[in-house]
């Protein structure tokens, strides 16, 4: 190839800097864009904003015992303060909080309140997550085309159904077959047991009601060993990181397969600043990132390009990725990016203490409780009149410990000690949630002014839940209550701690798939309408929500994006 | 919706009456609290809460050195109102020991700490219904229920606490969903 001192540094940098593949984000989405990209043979840059976190040897908390935390994992004040956003997940503690990122460090601004709960290290929220896995169904896939909100998606169930299989056949789903058609079966390993109240509570309902069942959470919790990894513990640490590998994460599972190639190369600390289009291919060449701790910029070149930085670090790349062609964004001809954000509505539903199982207890901390699928709108005999779409219900069953018993009466001293080291009483949590309809006018854009430490604008969020919502909501909780009526439960008190969007962690739809590119950014398979070799499969590619936790289908919809990415690259379609 | 309104409106026109006489109570729970009170009083924490969770056939609140766990929560978990209740509280309970027995908390016996812990307990009573509720939410809780919750998540997670009151399994390996109890069944500690 000539003299190599012939080659000016510039070249030189530039094959040094270029990929087969770029994955941007190394999240569920991420670590499974990468998994399968390298797995297919491509040389893979894996480019992570935040620090490496290596599974097992980072966990730092992972072993610690709750006396070795100075305040017992209650959340300080000073974090409160400092960190306003992140101390409203449900998950925050000082076990975790290291996984979450500081307010102070990544600012946004909320024309319109917006919780943007966020994890900027190797593996993402992946570390963190409810593990939670429905599939979405035809009921799902066609909601939009036959009531109107949002746009068509432009696959049905019979296009991705191989692909869940795909996913959770490395995975690992604990769950219970059921054969719903609005909740198709994963693959399943077996379930994750229901203890006495919750048996008792599955054969109650099916005994009061014809249309809904009481089902075992689905989660990537491992009730047996799988590929290597688990099973699970039961000690329901999941969010420090599980050196047991008894759940599904991008560090524990995905981007280790990746690693066993070959042909991956792990970049941390890289905050992809701007994807970079080249006029004359009309596809982009690569991307330009600002290291976090230098603040150097660096550019990166490959034939295909994966987004996967969650849905609102996605739609604001692709709004300051500007150029001649796309003065409104990245791949943005039609306006849409940023727009249709969606999350699902919850911490709605009813808890009710039981008389029963007196003499009953459990061993284990079990890290899911049990599913109500959907019921409502399924067909004719269950149409509201007062809502469209749904919502599912989580439940579960304890007997409750000290931390309750000790305010259910005034006592101290000897007694009281007695009380705090006898199991109370069974209770039932249930909660449910739903789905948000997409709605244009909820969406991210840039702050005109505002930039963070590196220099970039800030993503401004303005969200709020509309008619259908709410409408939903007092079902919600009524049928709580009533499902817990009907069972026999005492003691009955109806919730509703109405979150601002964003609470439940399932941000989604700012670059949404559709059929017509007047609409959507996306086409079929995750491929940008505008810019072909740009693949998007994160949560915001969703078109719709459901009201299903949405990780897997990001994961099943981004092996089935990498297969054909690269068949379409074998091809020299890109 | 109409509960909260409901709610609402009684906190506000309790709230407008009385707003004048409890200015200097508004004062007393948003003041800047006085924690290095808290150093320098950790026996007298100590023994109450040994009061709240005395020691029997197992460890009680002193060998879990819960104080030192109080004293940190108070300082960096604990709002602002709470700190203040706390602190003040404590002064209160050194007052009326002084006053009625003649001597601080942690010279009297212990029936007569009993005595003492009992009298905030009836001074305090602020749980219940909605009153209780909206009570707790505007003026925070007592000095009693401060003292009695953070006493027990401070002993309940301590070595001592967990393990040997408690039934403490860091590593369960196994969900097993229906046991039979046994005799003296203890409560798991963590969940």
């Amino acid at each position: 190839m000539g003299d190599p001192k012939q080659v000016n540094i510039n070249n030189k940098a530039v094959a040094g800097n270029t990929y087969d593949a770029i994955v941007v984000g190394s999240g569920i989405s991420g670590g499974w864009a990468a998994k399968e990209l390298c797995e297919k043979g491509l040389k893979t840059l894996l480019l992570e904003r935040g620090r490496n976190v290596e599974h097992i040897k980072d966990y730092s908390t992972a072993n610690m015992h709750p006396w070795e935390f100075d305040n017992r994992l209650e959340v300080s004040e000073k974090d409160k303060l400092e960190n306003p956003v992140q101390t409203k997940s449900f998950a925050y503690n000082d076990g975790c909080k290291h996984f979450f990122v500081s307010d102070q460090d990544h600012p946004y601004t909320q024309s319109k309140p917006f919780n943007w709960i966020r994890g900027y290290q190797v593996g993402g929220r992946s570390l963190l997550w409810g593990r939670q896995t429905y599939r979405l169904s035809d009921l799902d896939f066609e909601a939009n085309a036959k009531d109107g909100h949002g746009a068509d998606w432009p696959i049905r169930y019979k296009d991705i159904e191989q692909w869940y299989s795909y996913v959770e056949t490395f995975a690992g789903i604990s769950g219970q077959a059921e054969g719903l058609a609005h909740l198709p079966d994963s693959v399943f390993l077996p379930p994750i047991e229901m203890n006495c109240l919750e048996k008792q509570f599955a054969k109650d309902i099916k005994a009061h009601y014809k249309d809904r069942i009481v089902t075992n959470g689905r989660v990537t919790n491992l009730s047996r060993g799988w590929n290597g990894r688990g099973p699970c513990q039961y000690r329901n640490l999941c969010s420090r990181g599980c050196p047991f590998g008894g759940y599904f994460s991008s560090n524990a599972a995905t981007i280790p397969m990746a690693v066993t190639t070959g042909n991956l190369t792990l970049r941390p600390h890289a905050i992809v600043a701007e994807v970079l289009y080249d006029e004359q291919t009309n596809k982009a060449k690569g991307v330009r990132i600002i290291d976090e701790l230098t603040k150097e910029s660096t550019e990166f070149f490959a034939k295909i390009i994966f987004l996967n930085a969650s849905t609102i670090g996605t739609a604001t790349l692709l709004l300051q990725s500007t150029s001649k062609h796309f003065p409104d964004g990245f791949g943005n001809s039609s306006g849409e990016v940023g727009h249709n954000l969606m999350d699902h509505h919850s911490s709605i539903g009813a808890t009710g203490d039981s008389d029963s199982f007196n003499d009953q207890y459990y061993k284990g901390r079990k890290p899911t409780g049990v599913y109500i699928p959907r019921f409502r709108n399924l067909n004719d005999q269950t149409r509201q009149k007062d809502f469209i779409r749904g919502y599912a219900y989580q439940a579960d069953a304890k007997r409750h410990e000290w931390k309750d018993t000790m305010t259910m009466n005034d006592s101290f001293g000897a007694s009281f000690k007695e009380q705090l080291a006898k199991p109370g009483p069974w209770f039932l949590w249930l909660g449910a949630f739903g789905e948000c309809l997409p709605n244009h006018e909820n969406k991210v854009t840039l702050d005109k002014e505002k930039k963070d430490k590196w220099g970039l604008p800030l993503a401004d969020i303005s969200f709020s839940y509309g008619e259908n919502e709410k409408a939903m909501r007092k079902d919600m909780q009524a049928s709580a209550v009533e499902m817990l009526n009907a069972t026999g439960f005492k003691n009955i008190q109806p919730f509703d701690y109405d979150p601002a969007g964003g609470t439940e962690v399932h941000e989604m739809g700012t670059v949404r798939m559709g059929k017509d590119v007047k609409t959507s950014v996306l086409n079929g398979n995750n491929q940008m309408h505008d810019v072909k070799n740009v693949f998007i499969t994160d949560g915001s590619c969703m078109p719709s929500g459901g009201c299903q936790n949405p990780s897997l289908t990001y994961m099943a919809l981004t092996a089935r994006a990498c297969d054909f990415a690269v068949s379409e690259l074998k091809k020299n379609n890109l | 919706m109409n509960r909260r309104k409901a709610i609402l409106s009684i906190f506000l026109l309790g709230g407008g009456a009385t707003a004048v006489f409890t200015g200097y109570k508004w004062y007393g729970i948003h003041k800047k609290p006085d924690l290095s009170f808290l150093d320098a009083h950790q026996a007298l924490v100590a023994d109450l809460a040994e009061t709240i969770i005395p020691a029997t056939d197992t460890p009680g609140a002193k060998q879990a050195m819960v104080h030192l766990t109080v004293i940190s929560m108070i300082k960096e978990v604990a709002d602002r109102k709470t700190k203040n209740i706390f602190i003040d509280g404590l002064k209160d309970v050194e007052h009326y020991s002084n006053s009625h027995f003649s001597n601080s908390f942690s010279e009297l016996t212990a029936t007569q700490q009993i005595e003492v812990v009992g009298h905030f307990r009836d001074e305090g009573k602020n749980y219940s219904g909605t009153i209780g509720k909206i009570k707790n939410k505007f003026a925070g809780k007592s000095f009693f229920h401060i003292l009695k919750e953070y006493s027990t998540i401070a002993f309940c997670t301590s070595k001592n606490g967990a393990t040997k009151t408690l039934a403490y399994d860091f590593i369960p390996g196994k969900f097993e969903p229906c046991l039979q109890m046994t005799p003296g069944q203890k409560s798991w500690a963590t969940k």
